[in-house]
């Protein structure tokens, strides 16, 4: 929001006390104008963080919450070490390569189910039933189709990102104006020349969406994937820092998780941005 | 339709696309919607022919089936005496919705560019082409701006743009500017009769705007409303153009579809001012 919006609500008369209107007007003060951009994100840490340190030195035993502070002094010797950088890079790779596989795939089958009607009447009662299959409810199928090895995570991974990146782009390629096929194929572009030059960059828009979404969830992924079948990565600190109840390193391991996450759909966004922009209008 | 009029149309000389006893029908769900019932009409080289008639006669099927998207249930839809049976760039169709038809990730000079390149033209032949196509509809300062910075008109220029470029036969427009205002509609009006008249194409224009028709054509072709649409009756237009409303020939023109459409025994065929 960059413009302020004073909310004016006229009172009928006699139907509500004459203080609602400044009620009105203090609430949209309140409701987030003075706070925008950055500093509002600025804002949201340093409540967090108080509110964090407050409750774990006041309300509860500091074990079951370590402070922000504790969490901090934890985090150093372990980034100093190369632990944290070790376990994220490990998780990273296969969380890319799950998830590059992932979209690939779903994009190809994407096209195929959004263009050719039989592939999909018979694929689509299939995925509506693997949809409710979670990465974590196929852990144990996977360690026995592919070992504890790397390939059973990046299976998990593929698992849990092929499905948005299907659902997504087939929705936008069966929303491609037909006029603006056929209009293709007026100006002479072949069968194959438009799924390249018009079905796809119609479509871009929903497959970057399916991406974003199967981006997060393969990092919601990589953490079972990892606690039950791995000797690295985060998701086997979190299950070591556990087994040892040391809640200190599982909240440098939660807090590395996310922000992980928070770097990878910026950086997304922003190859999108540079990359792509003109796809994005509509 | 009478065994009279189809020998007179099927005597009309050198025809480029001639349409025979086209019938169109839907099954749906047991019953069968019969959509256009005994189409036959020829249309010359270089003519500007406009299909006439109210929403949902099925004159933008019998367009769709010029162009080669639809296939006739039976007949016969043929260019210069061969089957129409696909879509070809000898016949390039356009649409209302110049926002959906255009490319949106590509610029004015990219959407015209796209026809060129399968037709491996050199480089350089392309950029004339487009300059040329582009100045041809007075976009040639916007050459770099994407459709969505484009105004509705501008959108449809663009499109006529395109679809100069690739040099086909037979403009086939589906109501092309139905979604303009009416002062945008009537420079349209103007500009594509300037470029019909330079490129001598043949146009088939689908409306269903009397006056637009009659500002238009060589021949309007009035479909009776559908189901079972037919030609109600041919009008040939040999008036000068711009024909103003105002001129008594042009009123007396408009007065005669409208008595045509309203008096509907729809069966009538007519051949008004023909030679």
């Amino acid at each position: 929001m960059n413009k302020t919006i004073v909310e004016w609500h006229p009172v009928v008369s006699g139907t509500e006390p004459a203080s609602g209107i400044h009620w009105t007007r203090r609430l949209s003060v309140l409701s987030g104008e003075a706070l925008r951009g950055p500093l509002a994100i600025v804002a949201s840490f340093v409540l967090a963080l108080a509110v964090w340190q407050f409750v774990s030195t006041y309300l509860v035993n500091p074990y079951m919450i370590p402070p922000p502070a504790v969490v901090f002094e934890t985090a150093i010797p372990m980034f100093a070490s190369g632990e944290i950088l070790a376990s994220v890079g490990i998780s990273l790779v296969r969380v890319m390569v799950g998830f590059l596989l992932g979209s690939f795939v779903g994009i190809v089958l994407g096209v195929a189910m959004g263009r050719l009607e039989i592939v999909n009447r018979l694929l689509d009662p299939i995925i509506e039933l693997m949809r409710y299959l979670s990465p974590t409810a196929m852990i144990p199928i996977a360690v026995i189709w592919f070992g504890i090895g790397e390939t059973s995570k990046y299976f998990l991974i593929f698992w849990g990102c092929f499905v948005f990146v299907l659902i997504n782009t087939t929705a936008g390629v069966i929303r491609v104006p037909v006029g603006r096929e056929r209009a293709a194929r007026c100006l002479g572009a072949s069968r194959f020349g438009i799924i390249l030059k018009v079905v796809l960059p119609s479509a871009l828009p929903d497959i970057v969406t399916g991406m974003r979404l199967a981006m997060a969830t393969s990092l919601m992924a990589i953490v079972p994937a990892e606690m039950l079948a791995a000797d690295s990565g985060l998701g086997y600190l979190l299950q070591t820092s556990g087994m040892l109840a040391q809640t200190n390193r599982i909240f440098v391991a939660l807090v590395t998780i996310s922000v992980l996450g928070f770097i990878l759909d910026f950086v997304f966004r922003l190859i999108v941005r540079k990359t792509m922009s003109r796809y994005m209008m509509v | 339709m009478p065994a009279a009029a189809d020998l007179a149309l099927s005597a009309t000389p050198a025809a480029l696309i001639s349409v025979r006893r086209v019938t169109k029908h839907y099954q749906t769900r047991g019953s069968r919607y019969v959509a256009l019932d005994g189409i036959d009409l020829d249309i010359g080289e270089g003519e500007f022919v406009c299909l006439l008639g109210p929403s949902g006669c099925g004159k933008s099927t019998l367009l769709n089936m010029i162009a080669g998207f639809e296939k006739a249930s039976s007949g016969a839809v043929e260019m210069r005496g061969r089957s129409i049976d696909s879509a070809g760039s000898e016949r390039m169709l356009f649409f209302q919705d110049a926002g959906a038809a255009l490319f949106p990730w590509l610029t004015a000079a990219e959407n015209v560019r796209f026809g060129l390149t399968p037709r491996r033209i050199p480089r350089k032949l392309q950029d004339e082409k487009i300059e040329h196509h582009l100045a041809m509809v007075g976009l040639r300062e916007h050459a770099h701006k994407f459709p969505s910075q484009l105004s509705g008109g501008m959108k449809q220029r663009l499109q006529i743009a395109r679809a100069l470029a690739i040099d086909p036969d037979v403009l086939l427009m589906d109501e092309p500017f139905g979604a303009l205002d009416p002062m945008t509609r009537r420079r349209m009006h103007e500009e594509l009769l300037r470029i019909w008249q330079q490129t001598r194409k043949t146009v088939v224009f689908v409306t269903h705007d009397i006056s637009e028709a009659v500002a238009l054509a060589d021949r309007i072709v009035l479909l009776t409303v559908g189901p079972r649409s037919h030609i109600a009756a041919i009008f040939s237009v040999d008036l000068p153009r711009p024909r103003l409303a105002t001129e008594s020939a042009v009123a007396i023109l408009l007065a005669e579809i409208e008595r045509t459409i309203d008096t509907g025994d729809g069966t009538a065929l007519r051949e008004d001012g023909a030679p």
